[in-house]
This record gives structure tokens, sequence and C-alpha cells, in this order.
């Protein structure tokens, strides 16, 4: 799915787009585990500090302990004597240390002065300490037990002999002691919870150690202080970091959101201003941001952006005016150009010695090519036609000189190639960029068909003489003109007899080229007016533009398209044939028509047309012309191209009949009632455009004329 | 020159013209449908590759019409006709005559 834009976002959408809430999302989640870390290090260093505390006291108040007692009792005959007593005992004698029978066997010891001395000693010590108990016991390997001696706990009390089992590596520290820093262990015990149990040994004269004074502080106020710790960091430290957050966002908002907002709703309006057509806006410009920061370098940015805008649309609107004004003057060019070609077709309508028509479709608003006719004097009409090298502007302008002179120059003078030479020299004259031009110009005497005509270096023009194809004619080139003064050109001399057509054109159409870069060509060119071959020269070039069109498909018009075709209509032409007045003479008949309308390009349905009348009139004469004897009848058929005009006349000796005073049948009756007869006659009075009968000199003369599509 | 192709689908003579139907050509169509005209069912003239026609094939038609309506049979048809005998067929009023698809 295709990113949405600010603009299409719904309010939710763009609030969730917010530079603030997600710094207020970073500072939070940062300082959390910030203070997190901080809470784990503090508190680590505040338990070791407190521990401490703790097991100072309780090692202090056991050395402290000892040193008394070393003075005040013998500690070490009590300790002997206990510990031999128990020593001496079995496993199964000691099982149970509380029981009343085990703990009678030591009984008198307690009735014992040291005993008595230590026990008030070591009582004095937990009352005046915030030790659980101060009390002195003895290690004995072999058991792994822990011998109480004097235990003056105020709440569970050993008498002497008592023992507990200790685990012998937590008692190896105490064994092992070398009288440096100190000496404690902790644990965790049912009766008191956590404690941590200190203590010094004490030594005979020898140094063996004969007694331990221990004491057992509790840890729980550790712990507890640990709680209170917690509690009281984690609510002052979020009270820290939300306010912290909040400074932060606010911080955040004046100095980066607010400027952010600002040139986005500045950017918002320029953009709609500029939908709008606005020409100058102050957005950017009136944008107060003094960040000193990234923020301010963009809004200064931006700021001069929409100057700099300004002034290109400013830039923009004279250039788009000035080409605006060329593309006028440069259509208004074309115009003038394309008005200055003869292009009013039929170009003579009282003239109908010859038909032309002419054709141009400049690449560009204006070209270099161009085609020209006009008559001489009464009888001769000059024909050119011309490509100017280069294109656009410099091409017409050029045009419209060579134009100019190649008409004046033909006045007076009905040698091409005299004129070609003339034209030559004057345009060499004037021709300081180079150009040149090549010109086909003919001059036709419109009485016999006659056309002279010389080439400077155009293409070849192409000749279709009556009965045969269009066919190129290799004429001799001369110089391009505009080449070299004093060039001379020669003329040349066809014979047009009436039907013939000559096609001139220029390089636009052999060269124009479709998709695949491939040319037209001379070839096509050829094929394409052989298809249109008997037409009117209009139906020849529109065949010929409408086949280049179709090959040159969506491809680009590279060159200007220029043709021409004049055909040589002479006088209208006669042809009639004789046959027996027989119904199998039709055939012969037809085929003397056929070959004709070929001829003279009648085709569809005026063709089937005139088809389909002969057959009617000469069947007429053939069954009724001559009820008792052999006859003759003659067809006469007149093609006219100045007029387009068919007209064939019906000629035979029988008796006299006018086919056209008969009734109309009536085409409304049903079959029943139809009579058989009177229809040939009918559809043809009603397919052609005349239809005339006369009788003379003995002679039946029907004639029937139709103006045909050519 | 006119081709005259006959064949028979569904007791119908089915006609199949090719070329001029005209005045020469008349007479051989005529004899085509005389030979049937007893005891077809019905003509189809198909006249998909017909040039022209002139009054002489109009003639046959509407003979064909009329000895086929004595007879309580007036199923001629005739289909395919190009734009120059349908034009033909209409001036001499012959499209409310025969029966043309």
């Amino acid at each position: 799915m295709a990113k949405k834009s600010v603009r299409e976002m719904t309010k939710l959408e763009r609030a969730r787009h917010s530079l603030s809430s997600r710094i207020f999302r970073v500072v939070l989640l940062g300082s959390v585990l910030l203070g997190i870390v901080c809470l784990l290090i503090g508190l680590s260093l505040y338990t070791v500090a407190v521990a401490r505390q703790d097991i100072s006291t309780a090692f202090n108040l056991s050395r402290n302990a000892s040193a008394i007692l070393d003075k005040a009792a013998d500690t070490e005959s009590l300790s002997r004597e206990v510990m031999n007593r128990y020593r001496s005992l079995s496993d199964t004698e000691r099982a149970d240390p509380v029981s009343a029978e085990y703990m009678a066997r030591f009984e008198d010891l307690t009735k014992n002065d040291d005993y008595k001395m230590i026990h008030a000693v070591l009582s004095d010590f937990i009352e005046s300490s915030d030790v659980y108990d101060i009390y002195l016991a003895m290690y004995d390997k072999g058991s792994d037990a822990l011998v109480y001696i004097v235990d003056p706990d105020p709440n569970y009390p050993y008498e002497p002999g008592a023992w507990e089992s200790v685990d012998r590596k937590g008692m190896e520290k105490f064994l092992n002691w070398d009288g440096t820093g100190m000496l404690y262990d902790i644990g965790n015990t049912e009766n008191y919870g956590w404690i941590c149990t200190a203590g010094v040994p004490m030594r005979s004269k020898t140094g063996e150690i004969t007694a331990y004074v221990l004491a057992d502080v509790t840890l729980q106020n550790v712990i507890s202080n640990v709680r209170l710790f917690v509690l009281q960091y984690t609510v002052g430290l979020g009270v820290v970091i939300a306010l912290f957050s909040v400074l932060l966002l606010l911080l955040m908002k004046n100095t980066v959101v607010k400027p952010i907002n600002a040139i986005t709703e500045a950017s918002r309006n320029y953009a709609a201003d500029k939908k709008a057509g606005v020409q100058k806006t102050e957005h950017f410009a009136n944008l107060d941001i003094h960040t000193g920061d990234e923020i301010e370098n963009l809004a200064l940015t931006v700021k001069d952006m929409e100057s700099d805008l300004q002034d290109y649309e400013k830039n923009l609107t004279t250039i788009t005016a000035e080409k605006q004004r060329i593309s006028t003057e440069l259509s208004l060019a074309s115009k003038i150009q394309a008005d200055m070609l003869p292009n009013i077709f039929p170009a003579f309508p009282d003239r109908d010695e010859f038909d032309i028509y002419a054709t141009n479709i400049p690449a560009k608003e204006v070209g270099g090519d161009f085609y020209d006719f006009f008559f001489i004097d009464h009888d001769h009409l000059a024909i050119v036609i011309a490509d100017v090298s280069g294109k656009g502007i410099p091409a017409a302008m050029f045009m419209v000189m060579a134009k100019g002179v190649i008409a004046t120059q033909c006045m007076g003078c009905y040698s091409p190639a005299q004129i070609l030479s003339e034209v030559n020299r004057l345009i060499c004259a004037k021709n300081s960029e180079k150009m040149f031009v090549t010109v086909w110009l003919g001059i036709l005497d419109v009485r016999n068909g006659q056309l002279i005509a010389s080439n400077a270096g155009h293409e070849y023009p192409i000749l279709k003489r009556p009965g045969s194809d269009f066919s190129v004619i290799r004429d001799k080139h001369g110089f391009v003109i505009g080449g070299f003064e004093r060039m001379k050109y020669t003329d040349y001399t066809i014979m047009m007899q009436p039907g013939s057509k000559l096609f001139i054109y220029t390089d636009g159409v052999a060269e124009a080229t479709n998709a695949d870069k491939e040319l037209y060509g001379i070839e096509r060119t050829v094929a394409s007016l052989n298809k249109a071959k008997n037409k009117s020269p209009r139906t020849v070039l529109q065949t010929v533009d409408a086949d280049i069109r179709e090959f040159v498909g969506g491809a680009e018009q590279f060159d200007d398209l220029t043709m021409m075709c004049v055909e040589f209509n002479g006088k209208p032409s006669v042809k009639e044939i004789t046959v027996p007045a027989r119904v199998d003479s039709i055939t012969q008949i037809t085929a003397f028509i056929e070959a004709e309308m070929d001829a003279f390009g009648c085709t569809g349905s005026d063709r089937t047309q005139i088809d389909i009348a002969v057959d009617e009139l000469f069947a007429n004469i053939a069954l009724y012309a001559y009820p008792d004897k052999e006859g003759e009848a003659t067809v006469r058929l007149t093609t006219d191209r100045r007029s387009a005009d068919v007209t064939l006349t019906f000629i035979d000796s029988g008796i006299p009949f006018d086919p056209l005073a008969k009734k109309d049948p009536d085409v409304t009756l049903p079959a029943k009632d139809r009579k058989i007869g009177g229809l040939g006659i009918y559809i043809v009075k009603n397919s052609m455009d005349d239809v005339s009968y006369e009788y003379k000199d003995g002679h039946n003369i029907l004639t029937i004329r139709k103006t045909v599509d050519r | 020159m006119l081709n005259i192709q006959k064949t028979v689908r569904d007791d119908a003579v089915v006609l199949e013209l090719e070329g001029r139907l005209d005045t020469v050509s008349a007479p051989a169509l005529q004899a085509a449908v005389e030979e049937s005209v007893g005891d077809a069912a019905g003509f189809i003239f198909d006249f998909k590759k017909l040039d022209y026609i002139s009054s002489a094939g109009l003639r046959i038609l509407l003979t064909t019409q009329q000895k086929m309506e004595e007879t309580g049979r007036p199923d001629v048809t005739v289909c395919g006709a190009n734009p120059a005998t349908l034009e033909v067929f209409k001036v001499t009023g012959f499209d409310n005559v025969l029966n043309i698809r």
C-alpha cells in the first residue's frame, strides 16, 4: 500500500505522527532504564554498608566480651570440662541434646562459679546491646558440632553441653582465622531468620583454641531498611522522571515541534496559494523562527526558496508569453505560406483540358517544400514542385524567395531549362547562407499535351500513359538551384495523350518513415499510385496520402509531404462498336464497355448501373428492332474526363420504336398482378442521369448519360 | 457469364448464382427453375456471388413467384444480394414482392 501523504491523514493519524509524543516516550523509557540501573547499584552499596555496620557491632561485642572473660573467669577449664564430658558420650547418648537425661550430665556445671561469672558477664552484654545473643561455645571436630558452654540467650538459652551440628565449611573460617579483619558468618536460621554470627576465639597459654565467644545479630533490619530504601527511591525517581520528561517535552515543543509545525503550516498554505494561482506569497518570509540550529537553517532555506521560485515564476511567465507570441506568429506564418500555394480546387474551373490537384503537409509549422502552377499565357501551364534544403523558418523564407523568382522568370519564356538557369543565377547572387532548392519545372501546352520539363536535382517524375501503369521517368538531372552560378539545365519533352497523368512529389513521400525506420520508398509509391491509376488526380493523391499514413502509423512526420498530380484530358474520347442485333452479341458489347470503363476509372455501383443499362437497351434492340430480318446495331461510347460523363448511344435501323413512350410499370402491385415487361427501361430511367430518344434518318437513336465518380 | 449451382435443402431448391444475370444468361436460369418448379417446396436464390441482375433476371424471379403462388407454395427467397442488386429491387418494387434476406 502506498504511504499516505500528510494531507490525506486523519487528525488521529497526524497526532500519531507527533515528534513531541515520540520524544516523551523516549525520555520516559530512558529515564526509567537509567533509574533501574541506579537503583541496583545504590541498593547493593547501601546493603553492604548497613550489613557491615551490624557485623562490626557483633564482632566488637564478641571481642570486648572475650577480653573481659579472659580476665574475669577461667573459661579454659570450664570449656575443657564441658568438652571432655561431651566427647566421653557415645553418639546415642548425645543424640537428643535437649532431653532431661542429657542435660542432667552437665547440670552440676551451672553451679560452677566460673559459669555463673561468665553467664553474668555475657548477660550484661546482651542487655546493653542490640544483639540477640552472646555466648561461649566450642567446636567439636569429631562430630562437626558446636557445643554450647555458656549461653545466656534470654529467649532460647542452651544449657552447657547442648550442641548443634554445623557445616564444616562455615566453621573452617573460624578455625583458621589469622587474627586480622572481622570473623563472621551469615546464615538463615529457624528461630531468628537471617542472622550474622561474629566471634573471636579464646586461646590457652599455649595458643590452642579453647572456646569461641560468639555474637548473633539479626540482619532482618537490614532487609527492612532495604525495602524502605527501594520504596523511597522509586517514588523519588518517579517524580524526578516525570518532572524531567515534562520539562524536556515543553522544551522540545518550543524549540523543535512548534517551529517545524510552523514550517509545515507555511508549506501547506504556500502549496494552496500556488494551486490557486497566487503569484506573490510570503508564507515562508513571515516565519519567525530563532532556534539557532538546523531548524532555523531550514526556515531560512525555505524562505530563500520561496523568493527564488517567485523570481523563477516571473521569468517563466515572461518566457511562456514569449513562446506564445512566437507560436502565434509561426502559425500565422504557416497560414500565409499555405495561402501562398494555389490551394483552391478545381483550380481553373473554366479550363477543362486538364485536371490538377496538389497537397502540401509541412512537418513543422512552416516548411521548405512548395508547389505552384499558373498559366504563362492562354495555352501554357507552368507546373513547379520544389524542396528547399533545411526546415523551419529559414527554409520557409528561402522558399518564398525561390517561388517568387521562379514565377517571375516563367513569364515570357517557354524553356524550363532557360528559366532554371536564370533562377539559379539570381538566387546564387543573394545566397550568403548557401541554401539550395531542388526544382522540377514543366510547361504543359494544354492544346496538345506537349510537356517540356527540366529537373534541377529534384525527384524523378512518375507518369501514367493511357492503358498502362504509372512508371518512373528517369529524366536528366541538373544541379540543385543555389549551388553554383552559371549552371546549365536541359529540357526534355513528354507527349501526354488524353488520360495521361503526371505525378510529381518531394522527398517526404519516398522518405516517409515508419516506427521500424523503414522508408516508404519509390516502389510503394508507384504501387499506391497504380491502385488509383484510372481515378481523378484528387483521388490519386488521396489514395497515396492514405497509404503513406497507414505505412507510417504512429511515427512522427519528419519531412514535408508535397504531392501534385496533373491529368491531361484532351478532348472527349469517342469509341463505337457495330454488331449484329442478336442477343448473343451482348457478350461482345459487354467486353467493349468493360475495357473502356476500366480505362476511364469507372468502378463500383456506377459501373454496375451502366452494365445493366447496356444489357437492357441492347436486349431491346436484339429482340424487337428487326422482327423479320437480320440487322445491325451500333453502340457509341463517349467518355469525357473533364466532366466525368459517360455517354452511350444505341443506334439501330429497325422499326421505329420509342421505349420511353411506354408507361412506367406499377411497381406497387403484388406478384400475381405484375406484368412481365417494361421493367428494363424503367430501371435504366432510374439509374441514368439523362435518357433521350430520337428517330432520325431511319434510325432509332437512344442516348443515355451518367456522370460517374472517379 | 453465369454459373448456376443447384442443390436441394429440406425440399427447397437452392440456386447459387455466380456472375451476371442478364439477357444472355437468363435462359439458363429459366431452364433450371422450370426443371424443379413442379415439385419444389420452395426456391432459394443465393445471390452472394452475383455481380448484377437485369430485367431479364427479374422476370424469372417474378414468374417463379407467380407460379409458386398459384400452387399455394409462395416460398421464394433471395439472399445475399449486393447493394447494386438491392437498389434494383427497391426501384422496381421487387422488395415487396420477394422474400429478401
